[in-house]
Order: structure tokens, then C-alpha cells, then sequence
């Protein structure tokens, strides 16, 4: 059902909205692009490494557009649907990513932690980061 | 040193040595007991403030881990730019009151984030007091900095109690003085938590030793209130002593110099001083018997003998006064037979005179001194003579003896008159021993005497005034017997015819003469006594020149020879 509504999100939006914002990681990290789906992964915590390096996916703290426009387009999770992934994995041992309260705070995380990921407007990505995906 | 204060002394002394010696031991023990439970007490203190401090700095660890795990830490990775880990530190600082900051370094050591703002960027300035926990990134899962507690001293010191007579301090450990225990002031104890510190106490003298100097006032204020009341108690205990001892020396001293028996020691006690005092006052009330007895038996004494004097001097005046009375006289006097009042009564008496014959002429001849021995001599034996045989002798007069018989006793008119006549030979026979025991003497005229005897009824009694009177006879049988005996011839005795009625069957008399008295009227018969005195068979006569006297029937036949050589020698 989730995939389903993924998709028809996706398809529709596509033609229609531009790319505000951009999951970036570290400059130098050798990624590239990365789908969606697995940078969903990365922040879902079902997959922490990416060429060999070990991801460290960050949220922006609170209800963020940025952070929402995330969850829509790329986790395709509403946020009551997060909560309850992240209680069921909380007992699995398996905790949700961190968070930092700014974009410039996310995006000194990024420049200073090889394998952090996150999603900043795209104007705020400059050299010391790479963009793997944009949404 | 009297013994009252003795008493006290030694009370005292005995009361409060054992006192004195258990408040010394207690007060050793106390002091001990009290030292060590200073000490035990600065220990505890100690050891409790110090484990708050530890428990504070503990806590501070403790804080200080528990921040490093919180999730905040992971904005390490973006140096705090949003200062969240900032304002952790800085809350927690205000909720610990943290004398100090709170510093999150990165793995560079760089401070990122701080409790003091503007040491952020900067590096801490450690010490090794400082304590740091690795902040672990739940995010990386590795080390990405160290929060770093960067405290003041002051943070414990403000935990330390402030006291008025103690002092908790944290001094570096090289700085402590070190347990004096001798004054109690100081102790110490190390912090767990900062080997580098130790807590240490300090205590003013004054508190330290206040138990102590308590206890001393305390120990001395109760000595003299011991000795106070030990001094009183003994007071008491002497004087209940000694005022009964005092009561019975003063009241001896009392009766030593008033020498008033009669008084008594007042003391009512059932015990030993009751009981000398009881034995006290038994021993007064002797005495005052006894010297009443004593004094009783003196006067009684005193009163004997002035009783004695005075009967001894009556008795003197009597025997002087005797002898001018007749012993039957002065013997009915003093026996109360007859009172000595004017009174008279008639009696039949036989009347005896007698007078020495030519007294006159011979004291004329003699000295007085001889003629007064001589007298009385013979009055002498006369009396005696008299007083044997009964007789009431009447009065002397000069030489002439007056003598009565038949008062004051008597033995009836005849017996009176038989002892008369018998008196009266006796006085002749006496009289002739007399004139040879004179003669001898010298005497060239020897005394003779003549009697004369009368009986009839006379007035017998005291004659004269209550002042003066005289025991006599009135009558005319007494002037009768005066004129016989005048009438009658030297060495003989004449009696009257009345008498020698009376007597002639007891003694031999013949008729001598016929005379008529001056005074009388009529011619009365004289009768001459024949006297024989001594044996039954003696004859005497007596004749103007010659005495002679012979018992024949004594006579031996050589003292015939001689007494008749001797009358033939003498006769020629």
C-alpha cells in the first residue's frame, strides 16, 4: 500500500513540482546518486553502509517542511506512520536517526562526519557536500 | 582545737576524700570517655560531610555520564551550531549549582559546546582535579568528544556546614596540619572522590574543651556544694555531739563553783550521752544526798557536841552546883523528881548536926592554908560519909555540918534515923582515924567533933523567892538537933529521946543528960549513942584527952600486950 502511494506521489509529482531540497552527503564519499528508495533504506535504518562506508542518516529536529517534504517524497511515511516504525524497531534495538536543530547544523555534520547523510535545501549545498538525490 | 571543729574536720575530710577521689577517677574517665567521644565526634562529622562532598562529586560524575549519553551530545558533530548541548550544560549547571562549567570538547579538544559561552572554541584548561567522561555518539557509535566538568573548590565548600565553633575547610592534603589529638582541635579525613583534598575540622578551644571545661564547673560546683553540705551535715553531726558533752561540762563547771547540787543536765537521748547524762545526773542527785547527809550529819554533829558542851557544861555547872546541893537533892532535881518551885511539904525527919569542937580557938591557931585543907578535909570526909549512909546534907555552916534524913528519900522515920545514928558513928570513927592522920601531920590539936541528932516533923522544901531559893528543914526539931549537938560533948554523939526511941534497939545507948534548950520550954532526956564501929565488938570512946577504940575480939594477944604497956605508959 505504502509502495503503491509511493509511486502515484511520485509519478505525480514529478512533471509538476521542482527539486527544493537534496539529500547530501559528505564531498568525497564516492556514492553518487542514490535512489530514493534506498536512501529511504538508509533512513529507515535497513541499510547503513554505501560503498563500504557506513551511512549516518540525520533529520532535522521537529516538523521541518523540509523534513515532511522528506518523509512524503522520499520515506513515503507519514509521521504517525514513523513513529510507530521506529517504536516497533526502538525494541529492536534499532533507534531512528539523529537529529540536529539546523540546516547549518546538519550541514556541519555532513562536512565534518565522513557517511552523514541528510536533506537541506538545495541552496544551502556548496562543495563540501555531494548530492545523491533531490527532492 | 575544740572538738566540735575536729569533728567537722574530720567528717569533712573522711565525707569528702572518697568524694574527691571518685570525682577525680569519674572525672578522669568522663575526661577520657569525653575526649574520645570529641574525637569520635569530629570523625563522624568528618565522615559525614565528607561523604556528601564525595556523594557531590559523585553525582557530578554521574551528571556529567548522563549527559554524555544524552542524544544532544551528537550535535558535537556540528559543533553545537544550534546550541543545543550549550543549553544542556548551562541548565545543568543551573540545577547543580555548579561552581564551575561544564565543557564538551571534540576529538580535536576543542570546547564546542560549554556552560561558559565564551570558552566555547577555545581548549579547557585542565587540571587534574577535573574529571572528563567520553561522550560516545549514538549516531557514529564511537567516541566524539568528552564532557568535562571543570568545577571550583567552592562547589564542595558550599556543601560544608558553617558552624560557630567549627570550621570544615578542604585544604590540599600536602597542607594538612594533621590529628593533634591531644587538643582536640583539628582532624582530617581524605575525599574519595579527591585524593588531593582533605576535608579537615577545625574547632575553637573553647567548644573543643567546653564539654570538658563544662564538666570541670560542673565537678567543681559539685565539690563545693559537697563539701558545703558535707561541712554542714558534720556541723549538725558535731554539735549533736558536742552540745550534749558541752551541756554536761558546764553544768559541771556550774556546780564546781555555785556547789549547787541540785542541778540537773537537760538531755533527753535514748543513747550513750542520754545515758551518761542520766548517769550524770544520778551522780548530782547522790552528791546532793550526800552532802545533804553529810551536811545533815555535821550540823547533827555540830549540835552533838554543842549538845555535849552544853551537857557538859551543865553537867559541870550541875556537879558544880552539886556540891552545894544534897546528891539526894540535886539528883531528885535533875531527874525531875522535884521541880524547883517554892513549894514546901511536912515531913518526919531525923536531924543531924555536927561541928568541930573549939574551931574557933584552933583556926585562930593554924594557917589558912592548913586550916583550909584541913576543913576541907574533913568536910570531905564527912560529906562522903554522909552521901554513903543516904543522907540529905542540908548546908555547911563554917565547921558545923547540917544534915537531914528522910527527903528527898526515904525509908522510913526508923531506918532514916538508924542511918543517921549510923552515919554519925561512922563520922566519930572516921574522925578518930583523922586526928592520928593529922597528928602526924603535925597538927598539935587535932580536930574532934561533937553531933547531935533530933527526929520530928519538919517543913522540907525550897524556901525563898523563884530567883533564889534554898532546899531546907524548918521546924523546931531541926533548932532541937542544933541544941543537942550543942549540948553534946566532944566526940560523942547526942540524940534525942525521940530518936532514940527509934533506935535503941539497933544501937546501944545510955542516958547522958538533961537539958533544957534555949527556946524550949521544957527539959528534954539526951541519950549518947555508944558507938561501935567497925565489927560488932568494937568499942570506942572518946573522952577530952584521949580517943580509944578496940575490938576486942580483933585483938591478938600481943597487940593486948602492947596496947596495955601503952596506957600504962601513958597513965603513969
Amino acid at each position: 500500500m505504502e509502495k503503491l502511494v509511493f509511486l502515484i506521489a511520485l509519478l505525480t509529482s514529478l512533471p509538476v513540482c521542482a527539486k527544493d531540497y537534496a539529500v547530501v552527503v559528505s564531498a568525497g564519499t564516492g556514492i553518487g546518486e542514490m535512489e530514493a528508495i534506498m536512501i529511504r533504506d538508509v533512513f529507515l535504518k535497513k541499510r547503513q553502509f554505501a560503498n563500504k562506508l557506513r551511512l549516518l542518516p540525520l533529520n532535522i529536529t521537529g516538523d521541518s517542511p523540509a523534513r515532511r517534504a522528506f518523509e512524503e517524497s522520499v520515506l513515503h511515511m507519514n509521521r504517525n506512520e514513523l513513529n510507530r516504525y521506529w517504536i516497533e524497531h526502538h525494541f529492536q534495538g534499532v533507534s531512528p536517526p539523529g537529529t540536529q536543530a539546523s540546516f547549518d547544523a546538519l550541514k556541519a555534520v555532513i562536512q565534518r562526519v565522513e557517511g552523514s547523510i541528510t536533506y537541506l535545501p538545495i541552496t544551502m549545498v556548496d562543495e563540501r557536500m555531494e548530492i545523491i538525490h533531490e527532492f | 582545737m575544740s572538738f566540735r571543729i575536729k569533728t567537722i574536720l574530720i567528717l569533712t575530710l573522711l565525707s569528702v576524700t572518697p568524694y574527691i577521689i571518685t570525682v577525680v577517677l569519674l572525672g578522669n574517665v568522663y575526661r577520657n570517655e569525653t575526649r574520645d567521644r570529641i574525637i569520635d565526634d569530629m570523625h563522624y562529622q568528618l565522615e559525614t560531610v565528607a561523604n556528601q562532598l564525595n556523594a557531590r562529586l559523585e553525582t557530578l560524575e554521574k551528571d556529567a555520564a548522563f549527559m554524555a549519553n544524552l542524544d544532544v551530545m551528537n550535535d558535537i558533530l556540528s559543533a553545537d551550531l544550534d546550541r543545543r548541548i550549550t543549553q544542556v550544560l548551562i541548565s545543568k549547571k543551573q540545577d547543580l549549582q555548579l561552581d564551575g562549567d561544564f565543557h564538551v570538547i571534540d576529538e580535536k579538544g576543542v570546547i564546542v559546546a560549554s556552560s561558559d559561552v565564551n570558552s566555547v572554541g577555545g581548549r579547557p584548561d585542565l587540571s587534574d582535579t577535573d574529571f572528563s567522561v567520553d561522550i560516545v555518539s549514538s549516531l557514529t557509535g564511537g567516541a566524539i568528544g568528552r564532557m568535562i566538568v571543570d568545577y571550583q573548590l567552592s562547589t564542595l565548600e558550599k556543601l560544608l556546614p558553617v558552624s560557630e565553633h567549627q570550621q570544615f575547610s578542604l585544604v590540599p592534603s600536602a597542607a594538612f596540619e594533621g590529628r593533634r589529638h591531644a587538643d582536640l582541635l583539628v582532624d582530617g579525613m581524605p575525599l574519595a572522590a579527591r585524593p588531593d583534598l582533605v576535608l579537615q575540622l577545625s574547632r575553637s578551644p573553647d567548644f573543643a574543651f567546653a564539654l570538658l571545661e563544662n564538666l570541670q564547673k560542673f565537678l567543681l560546683i559539685g565539690l563545693f556544694i559537697g563539701i558545703g553540705a558535707i561541712a554542714v551535715i558534720s556541723f549538725l553531726i558535731a554539735s549533736y555531739l558536742v552540745d550534749p558533752i558541752m551541756k554536761l561540762a558546764n553544768t559541771a563547771q556550774y556546780v564546781k563553783q555555785t556547789e549547787d547540787y541540785s542541778r540537773r543536765v537537760d538531755i533527753s537521748r535514748s543513747d550513750e550521752l542520754g545515758a551518761l547524762a542520766n548517769a550524770f545526773n544520778l551522780m548530782l542527785s547522790g552528791m546532793e544526798r550526800l552532802i545533804a547527809r553529810v551536811q545533815e550529819e555535821s550540823e547533827n554533829r555540830i549540835k552533838l557536841a554543842e549538845e555535849k558542851n552544853r551537857a557538859e557544861m551543865l553537867q559541870s555547872l550541875s556537879t558544880k552546883l552539886s556540891k552545894y546541893l544534897s546528891p539526894q537533892v540535886y539528883e531528885s532535881i535533875f531527874s525531875g523528881e522535884r521541880d524547883v518551885t517554892l513549894s514546901s511539904s511536912r515531913k518526919k525527919l531525923t536531924i543531924f548536926f555536927s561541928d568541930i569542937v573549939g574551931f574557933t580557938d584552933t583556926t585562930d591557931q593554924m594557917e589558912t592554908e592548913d586550916l583550909t585543907a584541913l576543913l576541907n578535909e574533913y568536910l570531905s570526909e564527912m560529906s562522903e560519909i554522909a552521901l554513903r549512909h543516904g543522907a540529905t546534907i542540908d548546908k555547911f555552916i563554917g565547921d558545923a555540918i547540917m544534915i537531914f534524913f528522910g527527903d528527898p528519900k526515904s525509908e522510913g522515920v526508923s531506918q532514916d534515923a538508924l542511918h543517921c545514928i549510923r552515919m554519925a558513928m561512922e563520922m566519930q570513927a572516921r574522925m578518930s582515924k583523922l586526928q592520928e592522920h593529922w597528928r602526924q601531920q603535925g597538927f598539935s590539936h587535932p580536930l574532934s567533933i561533937r553531933i547531935g541528932i533530933n527526929t520530928g516533923y519538919c517543913t522540907v522544901g525550897n524556901f525563898g523567892t523563884d530567883n533564889r531559893m534554898d532546899y531546907t528543914i524548918l521546924g523546931s526539931p531541926v533548932n532541937l538537933a542544933s541544941r543537942i549537938e550543942s549540948s553534946a560533948d566532944p566526940g560523942a554523939i547526942f540524940i534525942s529521946e525521940e530518936t532514940y526511941l527509934l533506935v535503941k534497939d539497933e544501937v546501944p545507948c545510955v542516958p547522958a543528960r538533961k537539958v533544957t534548950p534555949k527556946g524550949f520550954h521544957t527539959e528534954i532526956q539526951l541519950y549518947r549513942v555508944l558507938e561501935r564501929a567497925g565489927s560488932k565488938g568494937t568499942v570506942t570512946m572518946r573522952e577530952p584527952g584521949f580517943q580509944l577504940t578496940v575490938d576486942p575480939e580483933e585483938l591478938s594477944a600481943e597487940s593486948r600486950a602492947a596496947l596495955r604497956k601503952k596506957l600504962d605508959d601513958l597513965l603513969g
